[in-house]
């Protein structure tokens, strides 16, 4: 259903994020702060407003806004769609935009640069949207880069100090990289299709071979936009910036495009079966290898950083089984707990002022209680010990990839048995271990930082934060409690109201069918069972560690196994590999090729070294012309020798 | 008013010309009236050339505003000027920098300001008579005219090694231009009619092939140093660094455009077959000018010798389009002349203003600047995001394009891989564009940061704002620029991507 | 051999001059107090100009009476060169007519010839005059012999009979020989004089020879007779003695117009001569002696240039020597005066390609057109660029310093106009437009790739770039390079050899803004070898 308003909802941000950017400066505060948060507020009421909207009779509405450019059989347009995927996202990416909005107003009131740090978080809402309503990959390849520029901005936001801002070009660049792969994929589809858009894309017919290349090459995109192995070096550092952007674009939002990628082209991917496999190996990996990571990390912002990469990882999974509500329904609970989390920890900071390592916290329970309740409530989410939001999403995930049949159909033989069928269980058993560790390592930060006693120095007076920065907490622990209906199994809830509230039963008909056909009819309960014991496992052992012991439980994990732990808080020497193997050689190469090829052979042997040689013959000729008469008459008569020889003689 | 309609080209052409008369009669020393003229006349030239935007009208096979009179019939060359929608950008791109140029070097030039006015006036003429004329020798006359004012803008208001530089340039650009001359008078010769008209050699090409070869080749040896592409191009750098912010503005901003527009304008078109023989070489000078050229910039620590090689880089991409031969790499090409044009013109802008300031260029005396001059530091990222083509900036619709339109190329061999390699150049372009961002502005304040650095000053700000409108305009409605060139990149495009397949017109109309 | 009166109109820019000549030789006369001593340097800043005299040489300059005034004769001598320009403008459209019975011939080619020979001395009149006052050197002699050799240079333009190209060539001669040696004080020029003597001599015995070869295989001196000997296949066993007689004939005037390798005399002499001479040879001479060589090598041995034994491929041969070396030679100096000599050689060397593209018959037209533009419009720059150089001479000579490019730094700030009009020249000799020198080029070049010498066109432009580079380097050291310190900016009179620069620089520009107004002129004697 063609509409014409859809388009407010991106450029409102954007015009809000030009008030506060060009003319915020002189603007009194109050007024910044009344442009900022009203635009995104606005443009998630139209959002509500659409989503109410969506009906069996508009199951989507679309909206041509202009054409943006047009050469030869290409057309691109700036031009969005609201489904009921894209639908949600808008609310989730402008409702938790907005909380954060809110609670940035606690948090930057003593920033001097509070009007340019609202204005990227405008545009970053702008970006996101048209990212996620983007009709056509290049209008969604704007929002992508859009939302790479603004986390380089808001990483580096305090430039000063050098570490920032060399952090937000290190996830500008590795992004890129990511980019790199994304537009290669619009090229092979375009090529292949003649098209750029979605819809067009999602009803095409596609070779194996070129919908392989093409979904390669845009999830290449996905790992550098989504921090999955073995582009996610640039999350953990994107902490660098203020904590409610690393909450909202590092953690809830920007970050879990590559999802919503994967799962907007889900036509694409179940075409390319073997890529399907990929992504779900990548994100189960990227799972384990950074929960790992996280177990042994101090800072409480890099434990949340890579617990993120880690929920990622997860949700690829999902969407790499074929289980695309599944991912996406990860994707928004997670938005919500983690949200939740973020801030809770930039209240800890906040309160803190500006402590980060959970060594010098503890016991600020009784400091913080809002903080603390809301930041147990989230982490019970994530990790899955109470049947909540993110118990459902997560075990959702595993659950399907036990049963996948995905992959099968890339491999199905003459005889019709599929193979791959390991590659299911092999997946569910790394990604619940994975979960283990997730609660593990969610539960001992939390315990370091709440439990026990404070640990702090003693200049450092722990205060709970103003009510316009604890408000959105509580709302983001209510929404995280709230979430889990989206993921309540259809048994459960056939034939009552909840039934429409489910993601599964919501996004119903939104994503294509795994070639190999959907699992076949599994009960939860056991998936239940595992997880409820995989996740109290966690607890239990971080419980017996931390709980009493605080400090005292690392440094007894520390002695078990310790070359171990100090190359996971040296995350696994990632970093330095990277640097030593890519970075420096590339630079080495590149003033090695100054210096030979530019200055040396092309400039020394030809540019200056010709006229040289030339300069040198002339200089030598000259020496001849040494005003000696007789010399003179001497050539001039061998000259006329020379004419009559040539005509008499060789003639 | 018939008269101003019909002559409205040739006027916007030389009214540059008057200007440097009347500052030539004006006594010396006078330098401000000096400059005032300069503006006045540089701002009424682009005035008077918004018409030319206003009143255009595509016409297939012909030219808008065209105008033909004799001029030396008794050497067989005239008068003859006209724009299709290619030269238009190009030319409308001359006027709209032209008084940014005059007044971005107000403060900076002080001695000799009669001299420098008069240069950069008559090298506005010069470009926009290479850019209106249909008549190889005329053309060819306004062309190497670039030189001598361009020449002695480097060498009499350069900075240390300027003669150095002046010269190299010149002598780079003569060697290839003296060929140029003299394949142009084997078509004048050898094509049938004794005429020296772009139009009439178009239609009466050469068909044999070896010969289209070599001609092709003295063409494009004088464009491809201009643009210029890799191995030709160490005159550039040089040229850049030496030249004042004005000269390397125009150097950057028009004059490099020259090289390709003598390709998609002469080279080519005139010689369809060798064009189609030649291209994926092209196509491969032209990936490695973007790899290359990205590569030098990160080995460098003078800020305006980076900048100089991300000009190759972006050019590269502009060859990589041409030679791609599909209509859309050949308009994102069109497209990228405009935005390069504008952006490493506004970078050098600002690389001026910074030197102003700082009286250095080296990279490691930078540091911290947006502490101490916000503005400058926000225009500058502007600029940098249009350089390594962001989306919403007028860098990225011509980059994609190019490599869209590349890697769907039929008519060029390799086009697959090629195109992918120049796209890393998008990754290549974040590394050192953002690099030098970083070491310019962020991290604590260093030694150029020093002594009460000044923020951009009003007249600053009018030199500047208009590129920053650009960028974004362009960045989000380039479509109308688009729609003007589609005419003749569609013909450029059939009449060299089958060019395999002579039209029998051809044939018939090859001279004795 | 019957005389017809009549015949004289066809000479009639010669007569002109030669009564100039004589007119000013006579008026010298009724100069009465003539002393030697004048000769000596004036009191004042001239002293420095003393610096090259023998110890004693000359009586006290104090006891010398000042000279009578002599400033008429340079306004004489131009006007009659104003009047014979018109002489030979005014009949330009006129068909051919034979002279003398076939001697001679008046047509268009001789008559532009006659016409740039004529400009160039009126100009250079002014710029002498301007010159030698200020050194206060000025005698009758000088116009007067200047006049004479215009007057052999009309006359060889238009010669068509050995014997009178020989009178002519030696009228030519002996006077510039004369003017060389011009100024008597210093070594210099009297050493430049007695080479250019020497050698000059030694061509006209080659030419001389040459001549009596021709007369043996042919029995007539005339060149149409020779060409009528030459296509009837001529008597048994002449052919070979042809040929030797076009060697000869040509390489006598290989030297007059300095193709390597009988260029040696060129840098010496035009180093040692008067600025203002210097100009007029290079402008002049070379403009006659190429206009002789074409009438002697087309219109006489027209048939004997194809073929390994042909002209042509003599010429070409020159003209790749003389344009290689030319330039080379000039690369590395850095006196102005010796590289406009090398730089002389070098155009010689472009003017040759014209000639040896006018051997085949459908190039012709074309390639006359080209040599007579190049002719017209290397005369206007270098007698420019000439009287720039007499002008810092002259101040170099009053202030002794030596004729380094360093004496030329930072000439723009003292002398704007001067440093305007000598980059446009220099600019033009390197053949950039938009100016004369570039539509030369253009002519030149073109008429090359016509004639299917597009190998020596190529190379040409390649040596082209070269003399780029040494151009260019006087436009630095005049815009780029501060200007040298404490240096004395002198006045003295400017004015009128300022006129005349500016007249050269705006012919340099008209003739390449408008090159069509000048080529229509040339229109006519482009087809005078027509077949």
């Amino acid at each position: 259903m063609e509409v014409t308003w859809l388009h407010l909802v991106p450029l409102l941000p954007l015009i809000g994020a030009a008030i506060c950017g060009l003319v915020g400066k002189w603007l009194p505060k109050s007024w910044v702060y009344a442009v900022a948060l009203g635009s995104v507020l606005l443009s998630f009421l139209i959002g509500l407003r659409a989503f109410i909207g969506l009906g069996e009779q508009a199951p989507f509405f679309h909206e041509l806004w202009f054409n943006w450019f047009s050469a030869g059989s290409l057309r691109v347009d700036m031009a969005f769609t609201f489904d009921r995927l894209s639908g949600a996202l808008t609310l989730v990416v402008t409702g938790v935009g907005f909380l954060i909005h809110v609670y940035s107003v606690g948090y930057m009131e003593e920033d001097p640069g509070y009007w340019r740090y609202f204005s990227y978080l405008n545009l970053f809402i702008a970006a996101m949207m048209t990212l996620v309503l983007g009709d056509n990959l290049v209008a969604m390849f704007v929002g992508w880069e859009g939302v790479g520029l603004c986390s380089y901005l808001l990483i580096g936001f305090w430039f000063t100090d050098e570490e920032k801002a060399y952090a937000g070009r290190k996830a500008f660049v590795v992004n890129r990289i990511g980019d790199f792969g994304f537009l290669i994929g619009i090229f092979i589809l375009f090529n292949q299709t003649g098209t750029v858009g979605i819809a067009q894309l999602n009803s095409a017919v596609l070779p194996l071979g070129v919908a392989s290349m093409a979904a390669l090459c845009l999830f290449i995109g996905a790992t550098g936009k989504s921090a999955q192995l073995p582009l996610y070096i640039w999350l953990p550092d994107a902490m660098a910036g203020p904590t409610p952007v690393s909450a909202l674009i590092h953690a809830a939002t920007m970050v879990t495009a590559g999802v919503y990628m994967v799962a907007r082209l889900s036509h694409l991917y179940v075409s390319a079966p073997g890529v399907m496999a990929v992504v779900a190996v990548v994100g189960v990996l990227t799972a384990l290898w950074s929960a790992l990571i996280a177990t042994s990390q101090n800072d409480i912002k890099k434990v949340l950083a890579y617990s993120t990469v880690s929920q990622l990882g997860f949700m690829f999974i999902g969407v790499g089984v074929g289980a695309f509500f599944a991912g996406t329904m990860h994707l928004i609970t997670h938005a919500f707990f983690k949200a939740c989390l973020f801030l809770g920890s930039g209240a800890v900071i906040h309160g803190l002022h500006g402590e980060q390592d959970i060594q010098k916290m503890g016991g600020l329970r009784k400091y913080m209680p809002s903080t603390r309740t809301t930041f147990l409530v989230a982490t019970v989410a994530i990790t899955g010990i109470l049947p909540i939001s993110g118990f459902f999403s997560k075990d959702e995930i595993l659950g399907q990839a036990l049963h996948t049949r995905a992959f099968s159909f890339l491999t199905l033989t003459p005889n019709g048995s599929a193979h791959l069928t390991w590659l299911g269980p092999l997946v569910y058993a790394v990604g619940s271990f994975a979960a283990f560790l997730t609660s593990f390592y969610m539960w001992r930060c939390y315990f370091l930082t709440f439990s026990g006693e404070y640990r702090g120095p003693e200049s450092v007076h722990p205060h709970e934060s103003s009510s316009v920065m604890t408000l959105p907490l509580w709302i983001l622990a209510a929404l995280s409690v709230v979430g889990l209906v989206l993921g309540l199994p259809q048994a459960w809830v056939h034939g009552t109201g909840l039934q429409h509230w489910t993601w599964e039963h919501f996004s119903e008909g939104v994503f294509s069918r795994p070639r190999g056909g959907a699992p076949e009819e599994f009960s939860p309960y056991l998936g239940y069972g595992i997880a409820l014991i995989v996740g109290w496992a966690g607890w239990a052992c971080s419980y017996a560690l931390f709980f009493k012991r605080g400090l005292a439980g690392d440094e007894l994990l520390t002695a078990r196994v310790h070359g171990l732990r100090r190359a996971l808080a040296n995350k696994l020497y990632v970093d330095e590999l990277y640097d030593f193997v890519v970075v420096r050689p590339f630079w080495a190469l590149a003033r090695g090729l100054f210096r030979v090829v530019d200055a040396t052979l092309i400039d020394g042997l030809f540019v200056n070294g010709i006229p040289a040689l030339i300069a040198w013959v002339g200089a030598m000729a000259r020496r001849f012309q040494n005003g000696d008469v007789q010399r003179y008459l001497a050539v001039t008569a061998l000259g006329v020798a020379a004419l009559l020889y040539v005509f008499l003689v060789r003639g | 008013m018939a008269f101003i309609e019909s002559h409205l080209l040739t006027l916007v052409t030389f009214l540059p010309v008057l200007g440097a008369l009347l500052i030539a009669l004006l006594p010396r020393g006078e330098g401000g009236q000096h400059k005032g003229i300069a503006f006045l006349f540089s701002l009424l030239t682009f005035v008077l050339s918004i018409p030319l935007w206003t009143g255009f009208r595509a016409a297939p096979g012909r030219y808008a505003f065209e105008q033909k009179t004799e001029w030396a019939p008794a050497l067989g060359f005239s008068y003859h000027v006209g724009l299709d929608g290619v030269a238009l950008l190009l030319f409308l791109l001359t006027t709209f920098l032209g008084p940014i140029v005059v007044l971005s070097s107000w403060k900076f030039i002080q001695e000799r300001v009669n001299i420098y006015c008069i240069s950069l006036l008559l090298l506005e003429t010069a470009m926009l008579g290479t850019l209106a004329s249909l008549d190889l020798v005329l053309f060819y006359v306004f062309w190497e005219a670039m030189l001598i004012p361009m020449y002695l803008l480097i060498g009499m208001w350069g900075s240390d090694r300027r003669i150095y530089a002046a010269v190299k340039f010149f002598l780079f650009t003569f060697i290839g231009s003296v060929l140029m001359l003299l394949a142009i008078f084997w078509l004048w010769n050898n094509s049938g009619r004794k005429s020296f008209d772009y139009v009439d050699l178009l239609n009466s090409g050469i068909v044999d092939g070896s010969t289209q070869r070599w001609l092709f080749l003295a063409f494009a040896l004088a464009f491809a140093i201009k643009v210029p592409i890799w191995p030709l191009h160490t005159w550039l750098p040089d040229a850049h660094t030496e030249a004042p912010a004005a000269g390397s503005i125009i150097l950057a901003g028009v004059m490099l455009k020259m090289g390709t527009f003598g390709f998609i304008r002469y080279a080519m078109p005139l010689f369809p077959q060798a064009s189609l023989a030649f291209a994926p070489g092209i196509a491969v000078l032209g990936v490695i000018g973007i790899v290359y050229g990205s590569l030098m910039c990160m080995a460098q620590t003078d800020l305006k010798r980076l900048i100089a090689y991300s000009s190759v880089a972006h050019l590269g991409f502009v060859m990589l389009g041409l030679s791609a031969l599909t209509p859309e790499a050949v308009s994102g090409a069109v497209l990228q002349m405009v935005n390069h044009g504008i952006s490493t013109g506004a970078l050098f802008l600002m690389v001026g203003y910074l030197y102003e300031r700082t009286h250095t260029r080296d990279l490691a005396a930078y540091g911290g600047l947006a502490t101490v001059a916000p503005a400058i530091a926000a225009t500058f990222l502007v600029i940098t995001l249009s350089s390594i083509g962001l989306p919403g900036t007028n860098g990225f619709v011509g980059e994609f394009l190019v490599l869209i339109g590349t890697f769907s190329s039929r008519a060029l061999a390799g086009a697959v891989p090629l195109a992918v390699i120049g796209a890393s150049g998008v990754i290549l372009g974040a590394v050192y564009m953002l690099w030098v961002y970083q070491r310019v502005f962020f991290g604590p304040p260093r030694k150029a940061a020093g002594h009460g650095l000044q923020d951009l000053t009003v007249r600053e700000w009018f030199t500047v704002a208009p590129l920053l409108l650009a960028i974004v305009v362009i960045g989000f409605a380039p479509q109308p620029l688009l729609s003007a060139i589609k005419e003749p990149v569609d013909s450029f495009v059939q009449r060299v991507s089958h060019a395999d397949r002579p039209p029998p017109v051809r044939k018939a109309e090859v001279g004795p | 051999m019957n005389y017809d009166p009549n015949d004289l109109y066809g000479v009639l820019p010669a007569l002109i001059l030669s009564a100039g000549a004589l007119l000013l030789l006579t008026s010298e006369v009724f100069l009465r107090n003539v002393k030697p001593a004048v000769l000596g340097p004036a009191p004042g800043p001239a002293e420095a100009a003393q610096r090259e005299l023998p110890p004693g040489a000359d009586a006290k300059p104090q006891a010398a009476p000042a000279p009578p005034d002599r400033r008429y004769q340079a306004w004489v001598a131009a006007a009659f060169a104003a009047a014979a320009l018109w002489a030979a403008l005014s009949r330009l459209g006129d068909p051919a007519v034979p002279l003398f019975s076939g001697a001679a011939v008046s047509d268009g080619f001789g008559r532009v010839v006659a016409a740039v020979v004529c400009a160039a001395l009126l100009f250079s009149c002014i710029v002498a005059f301007s010159y030698l006052e200020s050194l206060r050197a000025t005698r009758g002699e000088f116009y007067a012999l200047a006049l004479f050799s215009a007057a052999g240079m009309c006359l060889l333009a238009q010669a068509t009979d050995l014997i009178v190209i020989f009178i002519s060539l030696e009228v030519m001669s002996l006077a510039v020989y004369a003017l060389c040696a011009y100024l008597r004080r210093g070594k210099r020029p009297a050493e430049a004089a007695f080479k250019y003597f020497i050698l000059g001599s030694f061509a006209s015995a080659i030419f001389l020879y040459g001549a009596a070869l021709a007369f043996g295989a042919t029995g007539s001196t005339r060149l149409a007779d020779v060409a009528a000997a030459l296509r009837s296949g001529g008597p048994s066993g002449a052919s070979a003695l042809l040929y030797a007689a076009v060697a000869l004939l040509a390489s006598g005037f290989a030297f007059k117009v300095a193709a390597v390798p009988f260029h040696m005399w060129v840098p010496d002499v035009y180093d040692g001569a008067p600025a203002p001479v210097t100009g007029f040879m290079a402008a002049g001479v070379k403009a006659a002696a190429f206009a002789t060589l074409v009438r002697i090598l087309v219109s006489g041995f027209g048939d004997a240039s194809a073929g390994p034994r042909g002209w042509r491929a003599l010429v070409i041969w020159l003209a790749l020597l003389t344009m290689l070396f030319g330039n080379l030679l000039a690369i590395p100096q850095r006196s102005v005066k010796r590289m406009l000599a090398y730089s002389a050689i070098a155009h010689a060397g472009y003017l040759l390609v014209a000639v040896a593209s006018m051997a085949s018959a459908s190039p012709r037209a074309d390639a006359t057109q080209g040599l007579l533009f190049y002719l017209a419009s290397y005369a206007a720059t270098v007698i420019g660029a000439f009287g720039v150089v007499a002008i810092i001479e002259r101040r170099l000579a009053l202030s002794g310093a030596g004729d380094d490019l360093s004496s030329w730094s930072g000439l723009s700030d003292r002398h704007p106009g001067l440093a305007a009009a000598m980059s446009l020249f220099m600019v033009s000799l390197a053949g950039v437009p938009p100016t004369a020198g570039f539509m030369a080029k253009l002519t030149v070049f073109r008429a090359a790739i016509e004639a299917g010498l597009a190998p020596l066109a190529i190379f040409g432009v390649l040596t082209s770039v070269a003399g780029l580079y040494y151009y260019l380097r006087v436009v630095v050291y005049v815009y780029m390079y501060p200007s040298a310190k404490g240096e004395p900016v002198q006045g003295g009179r400017l004015l009128s050899a300022g006129l005349a620069i500016a007249g050269c620089a705006l012919i340099v520009l008209w003739m390449g803004i408008q090159p069509g107004t000048f080529a229509s002129l040339t229109q006519s004697a482009a087809n005078a070898f027509g077949r």
